[in-house]
């Protein structure tokens, strides 16, 4: 009787170890597991964050190059770098298609807004200026969205590759996510003049 | 006979376990831009550069601190020798971050920051107040105070632009009336006749801008995970986590 009630007990002791350790094993796959859903929605909002500012800058840019047009109108060049760089962004599709257009048109809003040196009206005219403070606080903006988007991408490619939520990246098909950011060479678009 | 042993071995495997898990949850990576300098135990004025006269820093101590009691808008001065080299955009949005301006619910925090050696100012506008201080307005009270500050009136040019915001944060949409521009103004002053004639009424927060189409505000439904640190510290003013995305506008002089 003593004998069974030992061999009970050890029996009774090996069942709780065992489930002890699955348990453990559980929660720290569940947390694990969380953590990563966790991290891959804060990188979606991150993202979309810069969409939503893209998308603002791409609605201040048809006032902006009219309002220049209209002091301004034989610097069609530009206009025209203008008007290609937001098409270009608006179809771009990877993530690092869109960096790239977002580059080439930040630099020809840049070019655009230089003219505006030159005409003294235009500079005085405060439809104008309203115009470039949105477009400035919306380049500000995305470059906030850009560093942060990359802050978190950082955080949640490392995370899946560290132990051990990176056995679990593997399993359920978390991947590697791009930073946003240029490809290289892809910012350097050689410009064609015959 | 051997479980004996894993059990006397247990705790220290499953502290490892543990304590190696939690390490890899806190190990987030930081970033080594600018370092910002902690607030001052006063909160809304920051007067690092020692430029603001003692009347203006009590007008915007108080001010400032019967808004917060009210459960109103967060409105902080900062002013600095330099930047260090920094962009003032990025200086003032790590600034905000950093000292968690504004309410963590509403993100009604605002930055005005002056670099007296950079010649820069900027107004930082947190999330929840870019549809009241947008960023024209905020260009526009900037370019308002300029002459003022060109001329070294550090004081006086950063006390009208808190005047101003605080003006547009009571009653938004006052500064664009007062000031309206011939396109903008006809076209407002036209709606408004005709929503008077057809017997419209505006509520108390009308938004009256109506350029630069497609920017009316974006409310807090924003408020990423970005919020900027300490809690409420009990009693004392201090900064409520408030989250910024870098609205407002800069301006030299």
């Amino acid at each position: 009787m003593a004998e069974r009630k030992s061999g009970m007990s050890s029996g009774l002791k090996i069942l709780l170890v065992v489930l002890a350790v699955i348990a453990v094993f559980a929660i720290i796959f569940i947390s694990s597991y969380n953590g990563l859903v966790r991290q891959e929605e804060a990188v979606d909002t991150a993202y979309s964050d810069i969409s939503v500012q893209l998308q603002r800058r791409n609605d201040l840019i048809p006032n902006l190059v009219s309002t220049v047009q209209g002091y301004a109108a034989h610097e069609t060049q530009v206009f025209a770098d203008v008007t290609d760089a937001r098409a270009k962004l608006m179809e771009s599709g990877s993530i690092a298609d869109t960096a790239a257009a977002d580059q080439e048109l930040t630099s020809s809003l840049n070019r655009l807004l230089a003219i505006a040196e030159a005409y003294p009206e235009l500079k005085a005219n405060e439809n104008f200026l309203s115009l470039q403070d949105q477009l400035e606080g919306t380049e500000n903006r995305i470059s906030t969205a850009r560093r942060d988007y990359n802050q978190v991408v950082k955080t949640y490619n490392s995370k899946i590759r560290s132990f051990p939520s990176n056995m679990l990246a593997g399993m359920f098909g978390f991947e590697k996510k791009q930073l946003f950011e240029a490809a290289e060479g892809a910012e350097a678009v050689p410009e064609v003049n015959f | 006979m051997n479980y004996s042993k894993i059990r006397r071995y247990r705790p220290g495997i499953w502290l490892l376990l543990i304590s190696l898990f939690t390490l890899s949850l806190f190990s987030l990576p930081v970033s080594a831009d600018v370092k910002v300098p902690n607030p001052s135990n006063e909160f809304f004025t920051n007067d690092f550069a020692g430029v603001l006269g003692s009347e203006v820093e009590n007008h915007i101590n108080q001010t400032s601190r019967q808004y917060q009691t009210e459960g109103g808008p967060q409105v902080v001065v900062a002013t600095i020798e330099s930047l260090e080299g920094t962009a003032i955009e990025d200086y003032s949005l790590k600034m905000a971050r950093e000292w968690g301006i504004g309410s963590k619910e509403e993100n009604n925090g605002i930055l005005i920051l002056l670099a007296v050696r950079d010649r820069s100012v900027r107004i930082e506008v947190g999330y929840g107040l870019e549809g009241v201080i947008t960023d024209s307005l905020s260009g526009r009270f900037i370019r308002e105070v300029t002459p003022q500050l060109s001329e070294d009136n550090y004081s006086e040019g950063i006390k009208a632009l808190y005047d101003l915001v605080i003006q547009e944060l009571e009653e938004p949409g006052t500064y664009q009336e007062t000031e309206g521009d011939s396109q903008i103004g006809l076209i407002s002053i036209i709606i408004i006749i005709i929503i008077l004639l057809f017997g419209g009424f505006f509520g108390p927060r009308r938004r009256s801008r109506l350029g630069g189409g497609g920017y009316l505000g974006p409310g807090p439904f924003y408020g990423g995970g970005f919020s900027g640190g300490r809690g409420g510290s009990g009693g004392s003013f201090g900064g409520g986590g408030g989250s910024f995305g870098g609205g407002g506008a800069s301006g030299r002089f």
